[in-house]
Formats: C-alpha cells, sequence, structure tokens
C-alpha cells in the first residue's frame, strides 16, 4: 500500500521526524562526552595527586613557599584605646600596631628552624601608673617604633621524650609567657603579669630542652633552659617547668621556676598555672612571685570565659593583679626612685571570631591601685578603660 | 513512671547510636608499616605532630580529610575529640610559636589512599567500610 501523505500535515510529519531522528542520535553524541568527562576528572585527580606527592615529598634542600618544608605564617593586630579618670584625663589613640612574621623550616623530620619577627609602631601610654614624681602625666606618647627578634631556633628531636633548642624563644614559665601571640589573648594585650617589671626574665637564651611522656591517658612534660639576665647579662640564668595535662587537656597544671643574677645579688622566680578546658568553658589562671632580697613583687589572674553562638562569640570575665614593689620604669619616662604600685584590674568584654583566624575584640577594664601608694600627693591613679582590637592570624 | 522509662530508654539508644556512629573510622597506613592497631592518644600524638616518627624511625606523614567530610567530622568527634574550631586555634598556636603547621589536608578516598601508598611512613583515616587495595592496610582504632 502506497504511503499517502496529507499535504496539510507535512510541517507536523517533519516535526516528529526529526525529533525521533534526534533521539536516535542523542545517545551516540552524549557518550563521547561523557567519556571525555571521565577521562577529564582523571587527569584532574592524577594531578592534584601529583600536587600533594610533590608538597609531602621529603627534600634534601628548602624551597620557598607553598612547600611543607617551609612554612610562612604570622599575625596582626590592632588597638585602640580610650582611657579617663578622675586626675587622668579622657583621650584615645590608635596604641598599637604590630606585625609578627613567622618562618619555619624543616630540614628533617627531626631538625628544623623556627624564627618570628616582631615589628610595629605605637602610642603606648606615658607614665602609665600615673607617678606624681615623673615629669609627665599619663598620657599616650608621640610614636614608637620598634623591631625585635622574639624566636630564632635551630631544634632537633630525638623524640618526643627529648627535644633540644639552641637559640633564643619564650620563656617556657607558666601560660601566657610562652603563648605570647596577641592574636591568642581574648583581652588586648593579655594578663598584667606581661607588663609588670622585674619578674621574669622573658625570653630564653642558649639551651631549651623539653619532653613531654604519656602516664595513661594524660600526659606530663620538662622545660630545662638558660637565659641572660635582663639586669646582669654577664651570667646565665637557669629555668625549669614541669607540667601535667590530663586526657585531651581538660586539666593542664604546670610549675615553673627561674635562677639568676642581679646586680646586687641574685633572684628566684616562682609560678603556677592552672587551665580548665571543658569545651565551650574554659578558665585561665596564674602566679608568679619574683623574690629578691626583701622584695617580692608578684601578679596572679584569673579568666574565665565562655564560647557561645557557634563558636563565634567569647565572652570573658578576669580579675587581675599585681603587686610590683620593684617597679621603677614608667614608659619613656626615666624614673630613678623606686614607684611601687599594687594594681588590681577587672573588667569584662567580647570576642567576636567570624572566621578561626580572625578576632575583633572589645573590653572594659577598671584599673583599682590599693595600699598606700593609691594616691600619691593628691595624684588619683585610678582610671578605665576601653579597647577595641583586632587581629588576624595567617 | 512509663514515661520516664521510656525517655531514659531513648535517651541510652541516642548516645549508644551516636556513640556508634562516632567509632566507624579507621586508620590507613602504608602496606610494608609493621604496626597491627593503634590507640586513640597515639593518633592524636600523631595529628597534632607531637610525634613525628614511626617506632622505627620512618618519618610520619598524616594527611588530614576535606574540611567538609563526614569522614573528618567523625574523626574530630571520636578521636580529637575536639571541634574544628579548636583544632584551628591549636594550629594557630603552633604555628605561631613552634612552627608546626596542619596536615595537609586530601579529598577522596581514592587520592588518601593513593598518598598513603606511596609514603612508607604514610597515615590517614578512613570510614570503617573502607576496602583497601594495594599498598595500604587498615589499622582498627582500640581504645575509649
Amino acid at each position: 500500500m502506497p504511503l499517502r501523505i496529507d499535504a496539510s500535515r507535512l510541517p507536523a510529519f517533519f516535526l516528529v521526524s526529526s525529533f525521533l531522528l534526534g533521539s536516535l542520535w542523542a545517545p551516540a553524541r552524549a557518550e563521547p562526552t561523557l567519556e571525555s568527562l571521565g577521562r577529564r576528572i582523571e587527569e584532574l585527580e592524577k594531578q592534584q595527586e601529583l600536587h600533594l606527592s610533590e608538597a609531602s615529598e621529603p627534600k634534601s634542600q628548602v624551597h620557598a613557599f607553598l612547600n611543607d618544608n617551609l612554612t610562612l605564617g604570622g599575625f596582626y593586630e590592632t588597638g585602640f584605646l580610650v582611657i579617663d579618670g578622675d586626675d587622668t584625663k579622657l583621650q584615645a589613640a590608635n596604641n598599637s600596631n604590630t606585625l609578627g612574621l613567622n618562618i619555619a623550616a624543616e630540614f628533617s623530620s627531626n631538625i628544623r628552624f623556627v624564627s618570628q619577627i616582631w615589628v610595629g609602631f605605637s602610642h603606648p601610654l606615658q607614665n602609665e601608673h600615673n607617678d606624681p614624681t615623673a615629669t609627665t602625666e599619663r598620657g599616650f606618647e608621640r610614636f614608637n617604633f620598634g623591631a625585635l627578634l622574639t624566636q630564632g631556633y635551630l631544634e632537633y628531636s630525638l623524640g618526643r621524650a627529648f627535644v633540644v633548642q639552641a637559640g633564643t624563644g619564650y620563656v617556657p614559665f607558666g601560660y601566657a609567657l610562652q603563648q605570647r601571640e596577641l592574636v591568642q589573648f581574648v583581652r588586648q594585650a593579655g594578663p598584667q603579669l606581661l607588663r609588670t617589671n622585674n619578674l621574669v626574665s622573658p625570653l630564653w637564651s642558649g639551651i631549651h630542652v623539653h619532653g613531654s611522656f604519656d602516664q595513661g591517658k594524660n600526659d606530663w612534660g620538662y622545660n630545662f633552659y638558660t637565659f641572660t639576665p635582663v639586669f646582669y647579662p654577664k651570667q646565665p640564668g637557669v629555668g625549669g617547668r614541669l607540667w601535667w595535662s590530663s586526657a585531651d587537656e581538660e586539666v593542664t597544671l604546670g610549675l615553673s621556676s627561674q635562677l639568676g643574677k642581679t646586680e646586687l645579688g641574685s633572684y628566684e622566680a616562682v609560678g603556677t598555672d592552672l587551665r580548665l578546658d571543658f569545651h565551650p568553658f574554659s578558665i585561665k589562671a596564674e602566679y608568679i612571685r619574683h623574690l629578691e632580697d626583701d622584695e617580692d613583687p608578684w601578679s596572679a589572674y584569673l579568666e574565665p570565659s565562655v564560647f557561645i553562638y557557634q563558636e563565634e562569640l567569647l565572652l570573658y570575665v578576669f580579675g587581675d593583679y599585681a603587686n610590683s614593689s620593684m617597679n621603677r620604669a614608667a614608659s619613656a619616662v626615666t624614673l630613678t626612685e623606686l614607684d611601687p604600685y599594687r594594681q588590681l584590674e577587672y573588667g569584662a568584654g567580647l570576642n567576636w571570631l567570624p572566621t578561626s583566624f580572625t578576632r575583633f575584640r572589645f573590653g572594659f577594664t577598671y584599673h583599682d591601685y590599693l595600699g598606700k601608694t593609691a594616691v600619691q600627693e593628691g595624684l588619683d591613679r585610678d582610671y578605665f578603660s576601653f579597647d577595641l582590637s583586632a587581629g588576624v592570624a595567617f | 513512671m512509663k514515661t520516664l522509662t521510656k525517655t531514659v530508654v531513648l535517651l541510652t539508644g541516642l548516645c549508644l547510636a551516636t556513640g556508634a556512629l562516632a567509632q566507624k573510622l579507621a586508620v590507613i597506613v602504608n602496606v610494608s608499616n609493621p604496626a597491627s592497631s593503634i590507640t586513640k592518644e597515639q593518633v592524636q600524638d600523631f595529628y597534632y605532630r607531637k610525634v613525628r616518627q614511626w617506632p622505627d624511625g620512618t618519618a610520619l606523614r598524616f594527611f588530614d580529610r576535606g574540611e567538609d567530610s563526614p569522614e573528618r567530622s567523625d574523626f574530630l568527634k571520636s578521636v580529637m575529640k575536639k571541634t574544628a574550631r579548636q583544632l584551628d586555634q591549636y594550629w594557630i598556636s603552633q604555628k605561631l610559636v613552634s612552627g608546626a603547621s596542619a596536615p595537609t589536608p586530601v579529598g577522596p578516598d581514592r587520592l588518601v589512599e593513593s598518598l598513603v601508598s606511596r609514603f612508607p611512613g604514610g597515615m590517614s583515616y578512613v570510614s570503617e567500610s573502607f576496602v583497601p587495595s594495594k599498598g595500604v592496610k587498615v589499622l582498627k582504632i582500640t581504645g575509649d
């Protein structure tokens, strides 16, 4: 029977025919596309594997950047401080801008080099403790610039129990002194013991030996180091630390000590530190006492904090005491006489961490001077401060 | 009383289920590695780079998993017992103080397996259902 097609139905016939033909051809066209996509994915995976293995491959020499054997990191911190008080003029300044640069090179699994440099400029508080014998009143200085090598050591590890370092680095005394990275502190500039004169030598220099051991699920460790006393650089001092931490570092307890010479004799510094970390709650507490002749300046603080709102916000309160009986210096002002003070700082604040590596802080501190030297020659030392700061680690 | 019993049973079941979920991980190491099992404490020490060598002196290469992978989520919860933020803070501190950096994150299982097989001291973690091919072997994580 001959095929008859009505002319009026021709457009519909062509439409259906082209759809059917298209359907027949479609798999043939799609198949090579999927295959090539698969090949492309494999290619990309191989490239990724190659890059990762290159990055992980042990090298006999140091290569620059983007290589596991050389790490570059650091931090930047900027702060804004407002102060006011009965005998302190209301003033505000961008008081600190600090850039820290870290470079570490791993030469083998047991030899590496670690370094850190701080550079920055600031407008620090002049005559911070409002000493009436000083030539200037409490206030922000014009401009200060500084650069400091805070770490630089070559490390050789004989395993976890024995690591020896030669060079200089943060002194392993308590918690804040050895973790003195500005961006790590929940309050701007950290606790008072970092700013109290004559407590401990802040850097070890020469040799530092440390190690740690398992004790069931707990750990304990030791540090032993030499250092150059700040006021008597002619004979090295020695220091040590013993610490213990429970499983998952929920409780960490440390005991530290330092022995060094001074112009007139010798001193001993002792300290203890406690950290409780039951996420999201944590408490840090530290105590340091410096023993020298009849003087014994000391400082202690307690700082509970809690993370809220998906760990983006951290609320803290603190109490921080310093009995600085050997204080002499007040920033750029040269004081020849002792200016002892006892200060209780207390306050609260908020950290906002939009990412793990960025931190914005807002804090309030009342600086309450106590004892006979709280008011000197009619000048009240008390004041309060608001701080705003931002820090980034990279 | 019945409601209380039901609630207790339900909560216990939920806790057990959560615990079981968090235990579904295994460690993979290079096939030449003589170890047959590993404790959580050892894995933690290796991950934190407190220990950088296997007992026979082979340099350790720990490969982490991708940030959003279910394996990493389980690993942080059941082995490290830390949140991702806590670990980030730990590595910031380590990088600034001791120069140590976090283990390299690696995505798919096949890629992890390939890298671990390439390095004698290679190590990573996979889901317990992972079937290894040549080059790697699975170590069960022992301990709580």
